[in-house]
């Protein structure tokens, strides 16, 4: 037995093996770091937090500048919409007018209100042109029966039509029968102008006309017996006529229209309104003459007569008989009120929510390509190879993920069955794979794994901001179902990326559009897809629903290696479902 | 992540003396109570840069000596501290709070450590010296040692040695994860570990033998 007390109490003293040893005196040591050491972490985090606010501050311009975008979008489309209701709203003003006018005029009695009436009625002539005060003439006299028999309505209904003045014109010049010849033969000759068979006949019609103006200033200085009233009616016949009666006069006598399109047609015209405002106005006649020929000379005329001309006819068919004899039979409410039909919207707006599958499809493999991977001193001297591996890796494992997309858009009608949209798109899409490294589209440092070890999947977040725009074909008017196409582009910002390696938290990485990553930051991508569309008897929406694809125009990568034709693009498949609202089209 | 890991994580959890005693700044110092590890989660993830302070100097002296530990100097341990809390403030948000925080702080230590430690192994030649083969297993009185002494013997093992050492003896993670954090095979593993576990205790014989000779 020692006498040494160390040896006596050694029993007394905790022991253990190599393990514990160091356990005890290692595992909850605490060596107190040097003061500088927070200072550098402190640094750091400082750098990064302004990297941070950079980021911010370029995400926040580039979503206000997405907002302005949408807002102009959003203006014009209101306002185009706006504008078209305006003019819709003025033509109807206008229409309303003139059929105001033209009653005001009808009801005209006496002398003292010729003036007036006569003068509104000129007004209406002038904004409904000479060839529907012909128009209103024989709609008066009821000779719409057919348009085959147009011409000779026209010729005898004018006749009675002008049956006052043609009695003032006997009564008044008993002494010159010569002139009520000259006066029919002046009718004949309007008819046969507004026929448009000849320009001669609209040259004869004018020499005829002037004649007739001549003849029937010396009526009306000698006579002025015809009612007021009644001549004030027949020109303010010129506008009563239903819209039905000018309408279908005005396809039957389009060819006469025409012919009266020339100067010399519708000086000959005015001298034939003139005429008849002095046959039934007496001593005013000089004064609705100069009005007449001042409305027909007004460029609100021109135009009028231009519009008329442009419509089409049927007259110059071969089988005049084939033409409709009267009008079709049209269901009327039980009100009697005929149906509003609003005016349609060129814009629409919508929303749709796409999802689908995604496949980013990217190939980071640099072999056969003109440069390897870079050399990475955090991975050795073999990193170009490492990198290569992981690559391969990366591809072999790609699976395809959930992808989502929410889209505002703007639609605007072409005509016909096509129409454009534009708008914003956000979209987020996920893909996985798996390496024994810790690739999340680069190489980055080591995290303990090696080439061949156990794989990891790593999950990836893509984050894209697009700009649309797409031509789609479908039936505007129809209710119900009915079938849709469509194909476009779109210019889409890789918004972010973040890659997730499972169990490793520390290999997380998130690439914005402000930072140098190894995907592309702006993508193109060509879409379509095709589906059916549903709008409701009532209602101005329409709902729709079907699958799409969508493919992209360059790689996700942002350097591949390998040429343009033979670069992986990603792609996604998947169903879209949206809703747009707006008025169908007429 | 074994057991053993989980085990250590929640043994090496922080002592209330420690955390007192732990100097603060500015409000903490006024504030009564000091704030709890949630607390000092969420400041940091508002980017409150007193609350990242509060809990650098919380957990920076118990993670440097595990970063001495691995490294082969006091700059290179300082290096990985520096690393390693700036990947902490980093992903913090991806903390689960499922585990202790310190737990997780450990490990993206000793992350960062094996990262150093892929970063300078090629450049690294250490002689191993003369080791016997094998050597019995022995009781150590655990007072006999101090830990700048063990500090010292486990920073002169060859980097190999000292990670597998490390981890295995120290972190209680097992030879097949060992492998796979390395690179290298379970057996490789375990082998390295036998050598240095003959390593450390034949300097600690060689330690304690003059102790002997002067008691």
């Amino acid at each position: 037995m020692s006498a040494n007390p160390i040896d006596s109490t050694t029993t007394d003293k905790p022991t253990g093996s190599l393990e514990d040893l160091f356990r005890h005196h290692l595992a909850e040591a605490a060596v107190p770091p040097r003061a500088m050491v927070w200072e550098q972490i402190d640094n750091s985090l400082l750098q990064r937090q302004n990297e941070q606010y950079r980021r911010r501050l370029t995400a926040t311009r580039w979503v206000a500048a997405a907002s302005i975008a949408i807002a102009t979008l959003a203006g014009t489309g209101w306002w185009a919409t706006h504008d078209a209701l305006e003019h819709d709203r003025a033509d109807l003003a206008a229409v309303t007018h003139r059929i105001e006018v033209a009653e005001a005029g009808q009801r005209g009695q006496g002398a003292g209100s010729l003036n007036s009436s006569a003068s509104e009625a000129s007004s209406g002539i002038a904004q409904n042109a000479a060839a529907p005060t012909a128009v209103g003439r024989v709609a008066q006299s009821g000779s719409t029966s057919s348009a085959a028999t147009g011409y000779a309505a026209i010729d005898a209904s004018a006749s009675r039509a002008m049956t006052p003045a043609g009695s003032a014109v006997s009564v008044a010049s008993a002494g010159t029968p010569g002139s009520q010849n000259r006066a029919n033969a002046s009718l004949v000759a309007a008819s046969t102008a507004i026929g448009g068979q000849s320009s001669s006949a609209s040259r004869q019609f004018n020499q005829q006309a002037a004649a007739s103006t001549s003849m029937a200033a010396v009526v009306a200085a000698g006579a002025g017996k015809t009612p007021a009233g009644q001549s004030a009616g027949q020109l303010a016949g010129v506008t009563t006529g239903t819209s039905a009666t000018v309408g279908l006069l005005a396809t039957s006598l389009n060819t006469g229209i025409e012919g009266l399109t020339s100067s010399a047609a519708r000086n000959a015209v005015a001298a034939s309104v003139a005429s008849t405002s002095a046959t039934a106005a007496g001593s005013s006649f000089a004064n609705r003459q100069n009005d007449a020929t001042n409305i027909l000379n007004n460029s609100h005329v021109t135009e009028d007569l231009a519009l008329l001309a442009s419509r089409t006819t049927a007259l110059n068919l071969a089988d005049a008989t084939a033409l409709p004899t009267g009008f079709a039979t049209v269901e009327v409410p039980a009100d009697g009120t005929p149906p509003a039909t609003p005016p349609a919207r060129k814009w629409q707006f919508g929303a749709s929510y796409a999802a689908g599958v995604f496949n980013p499809n990217i190939n980071f493999s640099r072999a056969g390509g003109a440069a390897e991977f870079d050399y990475n001193p955090a991975l050795g001297a073999n990193s170009p190879a490492l990198s290569e591996a992981a690559a391969a890796e990366y591809r072999n494992n790609l699976r395809p993920g959930f992808s989502q997309r929410l889209a505002v858009r703007a639609t605007r009608r072409l005509g016909g069955r096509l129409a454009l949209s534009t708008g914003v798109e956000l979209a987020q899409s996920r893909a996985s794979s798996a390496s024994s490294l810790a690739f999340v589209g680069e190489q980055v440092p080591d995290f303990g794994q090696s080439p061949g070890g156990p794989m990891r999947t790593t999950n990836f977040r893509y984050q894209t901001a697009s700009v649309p725009v797409e031509l789609r074909y479908a039936n505007p008017v129809k209710r119900g179902l009915s079938l849709y196409g469509r194909v476009g582009a779109a210019v889409s910002a890789l918004l972010g990326v973040r890659a997730e390696v499972e169990g490793i938290p520390e290999a997380t990485r998130s690439y914005s559009i402000a930072a140098e990553g190894p995907y592309r930051r702006v993508l193109a991508n060509v879409r379509g897809g095709v589906g059916a569309q549903y709008r409701p008897t009532v209602g101005h929406w329409t709902v729709s629903l079907g699958p799409m694809a969508e493919i992209g125009l360059v790689s996700l990568n942002a350097h591949p290696a390998q040429n343009f034709s033979s670069q992986s693009r990603a792609y996604s498949l998947g169903l879209e479902a949206g809703v747009e609202f707006g008025r169908a089209a007429k | 992540m074994s057991a053993a890991a989980w085990s250590l994580g929640q043994l090496f959890a922080p002592r209330a003396e420690e955390v007192t005693s732990t100097p603060r700044l500015t409000a903490s110092r006024t504030t009564s109570a000091a704030p709890t590890e949630a607390e000092l989660i969420d400041g940091c993830l508002r980017g409150s840069q007193l609350a990242q302070k509060q809990l650098y100097e919380k957990y920076a002296g118990r993670m440097m000596a595990v970063c001495l530990r691995y490294a082969q100097t006091t700059f290179e341990a300082e290096d990985v501290l520096q690393e390693g809390f700036i990947t902490v403030f980093r992903t913090l948000g991806s903390f689960r709070r499922e585990c202790p925080l310190e737990f997780w702080v450990r490990r993206i230590m000793v992350n960062a450590a094996l990262r150093q430690h892929r970063r300078n192994a090629p450049l690294v030649a250490v002689s191993e010296g003369e080791y016997p083969e094998t050597l019995a297993s022995e009781e150590f009185t655990l007072s006999n040692y101090n830990f700048q002494e063990l500090l010292e013997m486990v920073q002169e093992l060859a980097p190999r040695y000292r990670m597998v050492f490390n981890l295995y003896a120290m972190e209680g993670y097992n030879h097949k994860e060992i492998g796979e954090l390395l690179g290298i095979t379970e057996g490789t593993s375990k082998s390295q570990y036998s050598r240095a576990r003959v390593i450390l205790q034949t300097k600690l014989e060689r330690l304690s033998a003059p102790r002997r000779h002067v008691s």
